[in-house]
C-alpha cells in the first residue's frame, strides 16, 4: 500500500513529463534564421582542400571556396574565379585573369598569389594531395601581376582549365598553413565550427563576391551514417537534404508525403577489375569471355536495385564524347564458354573475387557476377575484406575485384590515369599495357579541335572494348532526399551538393 | 519465477524447461540446415526483401537469402563459438585456479595479482584492438573471447580449492606421496566440478553475447557467413521495409541464451544443497 | 587506507602505460598505413612516402612511442593525423557526450532498478516478481545493439513517435534534445536493469529475513519504517556497488549504442580512429576510457570494503 502510492506519484511525474517533452516542436528552422540542414552517411575527414576526397568534404568545399572554374550541371565549365582565361597555340601555357574585388573570410583581398600558393601546395607531396597526380602536368605557376596567373606545362594540355575547377583545386589564402583547423575562403558561406563524427556549421558570407547569393543565412553539415535514421530525420523536418541515398533505402520514402527522391546519373561508375599481368586474365581470350558473360542489365537489377544506367567506360553516358554506336550486348554464352575452352578452361575455372566488405554495393556488384558466371562453368568464391585490407593489399595485387570510383571532370581525366601505361590508377588496377591506347590518349591531349577530340575519345572507347582490360558495368544514379519546402535544389552529375542557391520555403 | 523454476521435487523445474528448450534449439541447429531446401548463402535475388510466407516461412532477406535458414545456421556458429571460448576458459582457468588454491603462497599471489591486471582493462576494448588486428574467424573470435573469461574461472576454481584442500583425502594423498598435477587433477578437480560448471554454463551465454557484438561491430566473422550479430548489423538498412530480418536472429539468440541460462540457474540450485551437504 | 589507494593508483598508471604499448603495438600491425588512407588508394608510391616521412613514420618504433607519450604526459594529445587539428578538444567533446548517455542511464537505471527489485522482495512470489523476474532476463539474453534495433523498429518506424539518432543541439530545444537522447537511454537501461533490480531484489530479501528487522517488527514498527529505516538502508548497498561497476562497464560499452543511434560519442569517435590507422587519436581514446574505467572500478572497490563490515554485523543504528 505505502509502497504503491509512491510508486504511483512517480510514474504520474514521469507521464506527465514524458507527454509534455514528446510535443516540443521538432522541426528544425522555424525560428527567424534560416538554417539549410543536409545530412551526410560518411564523415568530414579533413577541412583541408588539399585533402577532400569524399561527398560531404567536397560540398563543404562548395560552400566555403570557390576554384578557378567551375563544372555545372550540364557538365560544362563555366568561370568562378577566373573571368577568362586563354591558351598557346601549342596548349602549354594558360593564362587566367582573376575577379576583381573578391575577398577571402578574413577581409584581405585575392590576387595571383593565392592561385599560385595554392597550386604549389597541392604539388607539394607533404601536403598529401589526392590530385597531385593531376596536377603535375604544370611545369610552374607564376603571378604575372596582381591579378593574372600563368601555368606553363611540361606538355600540351587541353584541359587544364577543367582541372583547376576540379574539388581540391579551391584557392586558399597566400601563405595561410592554419586551414585545417581555420578554414578560409572565399566562398558563399563563412566556416564557423565542426565536431568530427557530428557537424559542420557555416554562416553566410555577407560580402560574397556574387550578388544574390547565398540565400540561407547557416548551413549544417551532418554525419549520420546510419541510412534510416537519416530518413526519419528527413521525414520528421530535423534534416532538409539527405545527401547519397543507398538505392535500397529510397523505397523507405513514402514519396511525395513530406520529402521526393531526385536523382540523375553521376559519373562514378562500378565495374570489374582483372589484372592483366596474372593468370588467368593475362590471356584476353579469358577477359573477352568475362564480358561475353556478363548482362549488364541483370548486374543492375541485382547491385543497384535497377537504378544504374549501363555504360562500358569512365566517360559519362551523358558525355558528347560517349560511344552510343555500341548497342549493350546481352549476355552471349555460347562465345563466353567457347574463348574460354580456346584459352584451356573446358573444364571450368575456379576464381575468387574480392571487394571492400563495408560497401554493399560492391558486395552485390560481386554476387551478380558469381551468379552470371556460374552457367558458363566459372566458379567464384565471395572474399570481403575491411577497407583498409582492400586498398592496402588487394587492389591491383590480386586477380579479380570489384571497383567503384567517383566521376572524374573531364574525358582526360577520366581515362588517362587508368589506360595509360604509365597512369598511376592503371598501376594499382589492372595493369594494363597497350602502345595503341598510349598513342591514342596522348593525341587526345594535344588535339585541338572538339572534332579531333571526339574522333579520338572514340576510338579509346571502342579499344577499351576490345581489349577489355577490365569490365565498367553502369554509373550509379546519384539520388538525395529533399524535403518539399526546399527550392532552387538541382542534383549535380558530381554528386556533391551546391547550396549556395538554395532556399527554405516557410 | 525463480522460484516456480526450482520448485519440482528432484530435478528443479528450470532444468526441465531450460533443457527441453535448450534442446529443440540444438537440434533445429543441427537438422535444420540439413533439412531446409536452402543453402544460407543461397540468393534468389527476385524475391528479395519479402515478408513471411509458405515458400519463405520467415521471409528473405536483401540479397533473397532464407531468413530461416540463416538464423539456423547462426545458431550453429554462435554454439560452437559459445562452447569453444568456454573450452578454452575453462582449460586455462581451471588449473591455474586449483594451483593457486592448493598451493597458495607466492604463486597463488602472482597468479591472482595478473588476473587483476587483465580485468583491470575494459574488456571490450581489449577484445576489439585484437579483434581489429587479427584476420576474423571463427576460431579467433572463440579464443580471444575465451582470454577474456579464464579470470572469473580461475577465481571459482580457486575459492573451491580454498576450501577443500585442507580436507582429509587431501592429506591422504600427500601423505602418501602423490604428485601435485595428480592431487590437482584426481583429487581437488572432482570436488571443484560442481561450480565450475555453473560458471561455465554462464559463460556460454557471455560468450555468446560477446561475439555478437563483435560480429556486430564488423569484427567478427564476415560476409556471407549467416552470424547472428553480423545478419542484425546488415538488417539495419532495411528497418523500415523488412524488419524481420533483425528480428529473426535476435529472437533465436534470446531464446538460445534464456534457455541456457534457466539450465544455469537450475544447475545452481541444484548443486547448491548438494555443496552444503558436503559439508562447505 | 590512503596507503592502498596509493598503491591502487601506481598500479593503474602502470597498467595506462602497459595499454598504450599493446595499442601502439596493434595499429602498427594492422595492414594498411595512415598515409595511404589520406592519399587515396590509387597513390604512387612516391606520394604516399614523402606523407608517411612528413608524419614521421619512417622512425624505428620506439622512437615514434617516445615522442607521442614525452608528449602526452605533459598534456598534449596531439593533432589528428587525418584531421589534422588537435586532439584534446575533440576526444573531450566527445567524452562529454558520451557522460551525459552514460549518467542519465545510470540515474534511471537507479530509480528503476531499484523500485523493481524492491517490489519484487516485498511481493515474493507474486505475478509482479514473476514479470519483473522475466523482464530482467529478457533484457540480459541478448546484447544492447538488439533492444536498440527493436525499439527503433516500433517507436520509430511504426509508431513514429521519436527519431532515431541520438543527436541534437540544446539550441535547438532542450524538449528535442530530450526526445532524441530517450531511445539509446532506454536500449541502455534494459541491459543493466536486470542486474540492478535482482541484486536489490535478493539483498532486501536477505534483510527483510534478518533477525533485527524482524525485531523491529516484533517492537510494532510499521512495515513502511522497517522497510525504508532498516531493510533498504542495508539491502541498498551492494546495489550501490554494482552501479558503481556498471558506470565503468558502461563507457566501455557505450560504443555499441552509440552505432546504432548515430551518436557522436567517444566509442563511436574510437571505431572512426582504429578504421583510419590514426594512431595519435586512438592512444587518446583508449588511455582515457580506460582510465575511467579503472577509477570507476576503483571507486565501487572501496565502496564495498567500507560498506562490507557494516553488512557482516548487519546493524544500522535505530
Amino acid at each position: 500500500m505505502v509502497q504503491q502510492s509512491w510508486l504511483m506519484r512517480l510514474t504520474a511525474v514521469l507521464a506527465i513529463v514524458t507527454s509534455l517533452l514528446l510535443c516540443w516542436p521538432k522541426e528544425v528552422g522555424a525560428q527567424s534564421k534560416s538554417t539549410l540542414v543536409a545530412s551526410f552517411a560518411t564523415g568530414i575527414n579533413s577541412l583541408d582542400p588539399a585533402r577532400f576526397g569524399n561527398l560531404p568534404e567536397y560540398s563543404y568545399g562548395n560552400l566555403v571556396f570557390n576554384a578557378l572554374a567551375y563544372i555545372d550541371e550540364d557538365l560544362k565549365l563555366q568561370p568562378d574565379l577566373a573571368e577568362s582565361w586563354q591558351t598557346s597555340d601549342d596548349l602549354k601555357v594558360w593564362t587566367f585573369k582573376l575577379r576583381d574585388n573578391v575577398k577571402f573570410h578574413d577581409g584581405r583581398p585575392l590576387t595571383a598569389d593565392d592561385v599560385v600558393w595554392t597550386v604549389q601546395r597541392i604539388l607539394d607531396p607533404k601536403t598529401g594531395s589526392r590530385i597531385r597526380a593531376n596536377l603535375q602536368i604544370v611545369k610552374s605557376v607564376t603571378a604575372v601581376d596582381r591579378l593574372t596567373v600563368r601555368f606553363e606545362l611540361n606538355g600540351p594540355y587541353a584541359d587544364l582549365a577543367s582541372v583547376l575547377a576540379d574539388y581540391p583545386a579551391r584557392i586558399v589564402p597566400n601563405g595561410y598553413t592554419d586551414l585545417a583547423k581555420h578554414p578560409i575562403g572565399t566562398g558563399p558561406f563563412k566556416f564557423v565550427s565542426f565536431v568530427p563524427g557530428d557537424r559542420l556549421v557555416a554562416v553566410k558570407n555577407e560580402n560574397y563576391w556574387e550578388k544574390g547569393y547565398p540565400k540561407v543565412d547557416e548551413v549544417r553539415l551532418m554525419h549520420i551514417p546510419e541510412m534510416s535514421s537519416a530518413i526519419t530525420a528527413l521525414e520528421s523536418g530535423s534534416v532538409h537534404i539527405v545527401a547519397d541515398i543507398r538505392p535500397e533505402s529510397i523505397s523507405q520514402i513514402r514519396s511525395g508525403k513530406a520529402a521526393t527522391v531526385q536523382s540523375v546519373p553521376s559519373g562514378t561508375w562500378m565495374g570489374y577489375v582483372m589484372h592483366n599481368e596474372k593468370p588467368p586474365f593475362n590471356d584476353i581470350r579469358v577477359r573477352r569471355a568475362f564480358a561475353a558473360l556478363v548482362d549488364k542489365e541483370e548486374v543492375i537489377k541485382i547491385a543497384s536495385f535497377g537504378t544504374g544506367t549501363v555504360t562500358h567506360s569512365p566517360i559519362p553516358p551523358r558525355h558528347p564524347y560517349f560511344l552510343n554506336e555500341v548497342a549493350t550486348p546481352k549476355a552471349d554464352l555460347a562465345t563466353a564458354k567457347k574463348l574460354l575452352a580456346d584459352a584451356g578452361y573446358a573444364k571450368g575455372l575456379k576464381l575468387k573475387i574480392w571487394y571492400p566488405s563495408a560497401d554493399a554495393e560492391q558486395e552485390r556488384l560481386a554476387l551478380a557476377l558469381r551468379e552470371m558466371a556460374k552457367k558458363a562453368g566459372v566458379d567464384i568464391e565471395l572474399s570481403g575484406v575491411p577497407n583498409d585490407k582492400f586498398y592496402g593489399e588487394v587492389e591491383g595485387k590480386e586477380s579479380l575485384a570489384t571497383t567503384m570510383l567517383y566521376g572524374r571532370p573531364t574525358p582526360d581525366t577520366q581515362t588517362y590515369l587508368w589506360y595509360h601505361s604509365t597512369g598511376s590508377w592503371n598501376r594499382n588496377m589492372w595493369h594494363y599495357s597497350n602502345p595503341k591506347m598510349d598513342a591514342l590518349l596522348e593525341a587526345a591531349r594535344a588535339a585541338k579541335t572538339e572534332e579531333e577530340r571526339t574522333a579520338i575519345y572514340k576510338d579509346v572507347q571502342r579499344t577499351i572494348l576490345e581489349d577489355v582490360p577490365g569490365i565498367v558495368v553502369y554509373v550509379k544514379a546519384i539520388s538525395h532526399g529533399v524535403r518539399n519546402n526546399v527550392e532552387g535544389f538541382s542534383v549535380s552529375p558530381r554528386a556533391w551538393l551546391e547550396l549556395k542557391g538554395v532556399s527554405l520555403k516557410n | 519465477m525463480m522460484d516456480f523454476l526450482s520448485g519440482g521435487r528432484r530435478v528443479p523445474r528450470g532444468f526441465i524447461v531450460g533443457g527441453v528448450l535448450l534442446f529443440v534449439i540444438v537440434l533445429m541447429a543441427i537438422i535444420g540446415p540439413a533439412v531446409s531446401p536452402y543453402e544460407y548463402d543461397q540468393m534468389h535475388i527476385m524475391d528479395r526483401l519479402k515478408p513471411p510466407s509458405a515458400r519463405y516461412w520467415l521471409g528473405t532477406d536483401e540479397f533473397g537469402r532464407d531468413v530461416l535458414t540463416r538464423a539456423l545456421y547462426g545458431t550453429q556458429t554462435s554454439l560452437i563459438t559459445g562452447v569453444m571460448a568456454t573450452a578454452v576458459s575453462l582449460v586455462i582457468g581451471v588449473p591455474l585456479g586449483l594451483l593457486a588454491g592448493y598451493r597458495r603462497g607466492i604463486i597463488d599471489e602472482v597468479i591472482m595479482r595478473f588476473l587483476d591486471l587483465v580485468m583491470a582493462f575494459p574488456p571490450l576494448m581489449l577484445v576489439l584492438l585484437v579483434a581489429a588486428v587479427t584476420d576474423p574467424s571463427v576460431w579467433k573470435t572463440a579464443f580471444v573471447v575465451g582470454l577474456l573469461f579464464v579470470p572469473s574461472v580461475t577465481r571459482v576454481a580457486r575459492s573451491i580449492t580454498l576450501d577443500v584442500s585442507s580436507k582429509e583425502f587431501v592429506e591422504a594423498a600427500e601423505a602418501r606421496g602423490e604428485r601435485t598435477s595428480y592431487i590437482l587433477f584426481a583429487e581437488l578437480l572432482p570436488n571443484a566440478l560442481p561450480p565450475i560448471i555453473v560458471e561455465g554454463s554462464l559463460r556460454v551465454t557471455f560468450a555468446i553475447l560477446v561475439a555478437a557484438v563483435l560480429s556486430f561491430l564488423g569484427f567478427g566473422i564476415q560476409p556471407p557467413a549467416s552470424d547472428w550479430g553480423l545478419m542484425i548489423s546488415q538488417a539495419r538498412r532495411f528497418l523500415a521495409q523488412a524488419p524481420w530480418i533483425a528480428i529473426v536472429p535476435g529472437l533465436f539468440m534470446c531464446l538460445t541464451v534464456v534457455s541456457i541460462s534457466i539450465i544455469g540457474d537450475g544447475l545452481r540450485e541444484y548443486l547448491d544443497p548438494r555443496m552444503r551437504r558436503a559439508g562447505r | 587506507m590512503f596507503v592502498y589507494l596509493g598503491q591502487r593508483i601506481l598500479v593503474m598508471t602502470l597498467l595506462l602505460v602497459v595499454m598504450s604499448i599493446l595499442v601502439f603495438c596493434a595499429i602498427h600491425v594492422l595492414p594498411g598505413n595512415v598515409a595511404i588512407l589520406i592519399l587515396g588508394d590509387s597513390a604512387a608510391p612516391e606520394h604516399v612516402a614523402a606523407l608517411e616521412a612528413k608524419l614521421g613514420l619512417n622512425d624505428p618504433l620506439h622512437v615514434q612511442y617516445w615522442r607521442w607519450a614525452s608528449m602526452f604526459v605533459t598534456g598534449d594529445f596531439g593533432e589528428s593525423l587525418v584531421m589534422e587539428r588537435p586532439i584534446a578538444p575533440i576526444v573531450m567533446e566527445a567524452l562529454g557526450k558520451s557522460l551525459v548517455l552514460a549518467s542519465c542511464t545510470l540515474l534511471i537505471v537507479a530509480l528503476v532498478g531499484i523500485t523493481l527489485g524492491v517490489i519484487s522482495a516485498t511481493r515474493r512470489g507474486s505475478i509482479v516478481d514473476h514479470g519483473a523476474s522475466l523482464f530482467a532476463y529478457l533484457g540480459i539474453s541478448v546484447p544492447e545493439f538488439f533492444w536498440g534495433i527493436v525499439l527503433i523498429i516500433v517507436c520509430v518506424n511504426y509508431l513514429g513517435l521519436l527519431p532515431a539518432s541520438g543527436n541534437a543541439d540544446i539550441s535547438d530545444g532542450i524538449g528535442n534534445y530530450i526526445a532524441h537522447l530517450i531511445l539509446p537511454i532506454a536500449t541502455l537501461t534494459l541491459t543493466l536493469l536486470a542486474h540492478v533490480s535482482r541484486m536489490t531484489r535478493s539483498s532486501v530479501i536477505e534483510e527483510l529475513e534478518s533477525n533485527y528487522v524482524k525485531a523491529a517488527r516484533a517492537k510494532g514498527l510499521p512495515e513502511r519504517i522497517v522497510l525504508f529505516r532498516h531493510a533498504l538502508r542495508n539491502g541498498l548497498l551492494p546495489t550501490i556497488t554494482v552501479l558503481a561497476y556498471d558506470f565503468g562497464w558502461l563507457i566501455g560499452g557505450i560504443v555499441v549504442v552509440e552505432t546504432v543511434f548515430s551518436y557522436p560519442g567517444v566509442g563511436r569517435l574510437l571505431i572512426f580512429a582504429i578504421e583510419r590507422h590514426d594512431l595519435p587519436l586512438v592512444q587518446a581514446i583508449v588511455i582515457l576510457m580506460t582510465a575511467i574505467y579503472m577509477g570507476a572500478n576503483l571507486v565501487a572497490d572501496l565502496l564495498y570494503t567500507c560498506f562490507n563490515p557494516k553488512l557482516r554485523y548487519g546493524g544500522a543504528v535505530e
